[in-house]
């Protein structure tokens, strides 16, 4: 007999953000709760001048990171490796600066790739984290940018695909959403508004726009509690007008007001919490699409390979890349008012420690709402999922409010 | 039960005339080579770079967005009315809008003057 709250689950959210690693957003909080794998206060990274540059509790919401800090291949390669390219090469985390130094070549400014928030900056985040699960160990899927990690939250898989690159997925594993389509479920994508759009599933809503909505259309769903099996929530990509006028974005990509991502993760927690029936029923998990060239201090870990390839003419690096490592850790965290209070869910090298990676969201979404199924990436098949994190016996009821000026 | 205040972000963190990131343009270009049918794909030719600003960048994901939902709605027509279909012929070429207005760059305060990027064009293309 499944706990209650896993019984009751007929709803999973996911909301991905842009571009922020685990360290930078979360890492203040090991000085509340040691058992949270962020920072001591003592890792640092060599500047291009050879002097340490260490880890600050000085992020701003806003003008730090522009230029945008390199996140594509060879700019992750280097921020893992630190240029080391041996074949028994070792991942040290310290090769950040220096790949932000390579931006502007300004060494005071590429020391700022080291900052992190103080906890109470990010009263969002840092709350949901306290309040419900934090993963440790969840790291994006490919040492890469955006499109290639978020084609694993779609489809387990970016097909062979480092980069940014058009590309359309091979039909042997098909989207989550066609997935829970074809078992007679029902899935979303809901991007903010038409002037953000989708931002990787072009493909999709070329031929199946029935797989999307709006956010509007989101919380009016919520509302009325005719949320699908399954829905994904992206969030607005840019500054633009609105009808109701200035509409900033809430991506949190680099070099985007921090702040307004926070008001729409919380707006999403808040839209799910406002149904009751909803709340009780929805597992809500809330990631970031990758690291986006940020310091993190946990090495990516080793993964089963996909039989994929990316040839060096892919990579940049001059050598070719198996799909048999991840890329570096995000944030990750399930809120469910089934989850006890301040979960922590251990990572890499900790006892009993679990990784995860976009590709446990499909794994997760398919194990519950259509069981065994095999037509998927290995790579999904061998990922971690997420439910068993809904033990408690009876629903809490002390769960956080957030109200939006 | 924690009741947490989430403050309303400054008004001036709103730039509308910030430059597009990549992830932005990339977008864009994802979204033209949508709406071209294969025949008409020549990504040299895709105007998406010369989008200058985030505005702009959000005007034209509107105006390739509409136009792939407005595709669709058409062949579905076509396929629930099969004879009308073959009677119209083929669908003809697709022809991409001009690009929205781009918006003037907002002034930059003193601080964000003395910052100077140096990395190529080129390179600013290729993040995202």
């Amino acid at each position: 007999m499944p706990p209650p709250g896993l019984d009751k689950l007929a709803h999973i959210v996911v909301l991905m953000m842009e571009n922020r690693s685990f360290d930078h957003m979360l890492g203040g909080l090991k000085a509340q709760d040691p058992r949270i794998d962020g920072l001591t206060g003592n890792e640092s990274n060599p500047d291009t001048t050879g002097s340490a540059a260490p880890v600050k509790a000085q992020a701003a919401y806003q003008g730090q990171l522009d230029p945008d800090p390199g996140h594509q291949f060879p700019d992750v390669d280097l921020q893992i490796f630190d240029g080391n390219m041996a074949p028994d090469r070792v991942a040290t985390m310290q090769g950040f600066v220096r790949s932000y130094f390579g931006e502007r070549h300004d060494v005071k400014h590429s020391r700022q790739i080291m900052y992190y928030y103080k906890p109470e900056k990010l009263p969002v985040l840092t709350t949901l984290a306290r309040e419900f699960a934090l993963f440790n160990g969840w790291f994006s899927s490919i040492p890469g940018p955006t499109l290639c990690n978020r084609a694993f939250a779609h489809y387990g898989s970016s097909f062979g695909h480092v980069g940014m690159d058009i590309f359309y997925p091979s039909p042997q594993f098909r989207s989550i959403y066609h997935r829970l389509e074809a078992a007679g479920r029902t899935a979303k994508i809901y991007y903010f508004d038409t002037k953000s759009s989708t931002m990787e599933v072009v493909n999709l809503l070329q031929h199946q726009p029935q797989f999307f909505g709006d956010y509007a259309q989101f919380v009016a769903d919520c509302v009325a509690g005719t949320l699908p099996d399954y829905s994904f929530v992206e969030p607005n990509y840019s500054d633009h007008d609105g009808d109701a006028g200035a509409l900033l974005a809430s991506d949190q990509h680099p070099d985007h007001d921090v702040r307004e991502g926070e008001r729409f993760i919380a707006s999403v927690y808040n839209a799910i919490k406002g149904n009751a029936a909803l709340w009780e029923s929805t597992a809500l998990l809330i990631t970031y699409d990758e690291h986006g060239g940020i310091y993190d201090h946990v090495p990516p870990p080793a993964c089963t390979p996909d039989g994929f390839v990316a040839q060096p003419s892919a990579t940049k690096t001059g050598k070719p890349f198996f799909f048999d490592r991840l890329g570096v850790r995000v944030p990750a965290i399930l809120v469910s008012p089934w989850i006890p209070k301040a979960t922590v869910v251990p990572g890499v090298g900790a006892a009993g420690g679990r990784v995860f990676e976009h590709a446990s969201i499909p794994a997760t979404a398919t194990k519950l709402f259509i069981g065994a199924y095999d037509e998927r990436s290995v790579r999904e098949k061998q990922a971690e999922t997420f439910l068993d994190l809904l033990t408690l016996n009876q629903m809490r009821t002390d769960t956080p409010d957030f109200i939006l000026d | 039960m924690a009741k947490v205040r989430v403050p309303r972000t400054p008004r001036k963190a709103f730039d509308r005339s910030r430059r597009p990131s990549s992830l932005l343009l990339g977008q864009i270009e994802h979204l033209e080579w949508a709406v071209l049918p294969a025949s008409q794909r020549k990504p040299d030719q895709l105007p998406a770079r010369k989008v200058t600003s985030e505005a702009q960048a959000a005007e034209r994901v509107a105006q390739l967005t509409k136009m792939l939902h407005e595709s669709h709605a058409a062949e579905a027509a076509r396929a629930a009315a099969p004879g009308t279909a073959r009677a119209a012929g083929p669908p003809g070429p697709v022809i991409l809008p001009p690009l929205p207005k781009a918006v003037a760059r907002r002034k930059r305060r003193p601080a964000e003057r003395t910052r100077k990027s140096t990395r190529s064009a080129r390179s600013r293309r290729s993040r995202r």
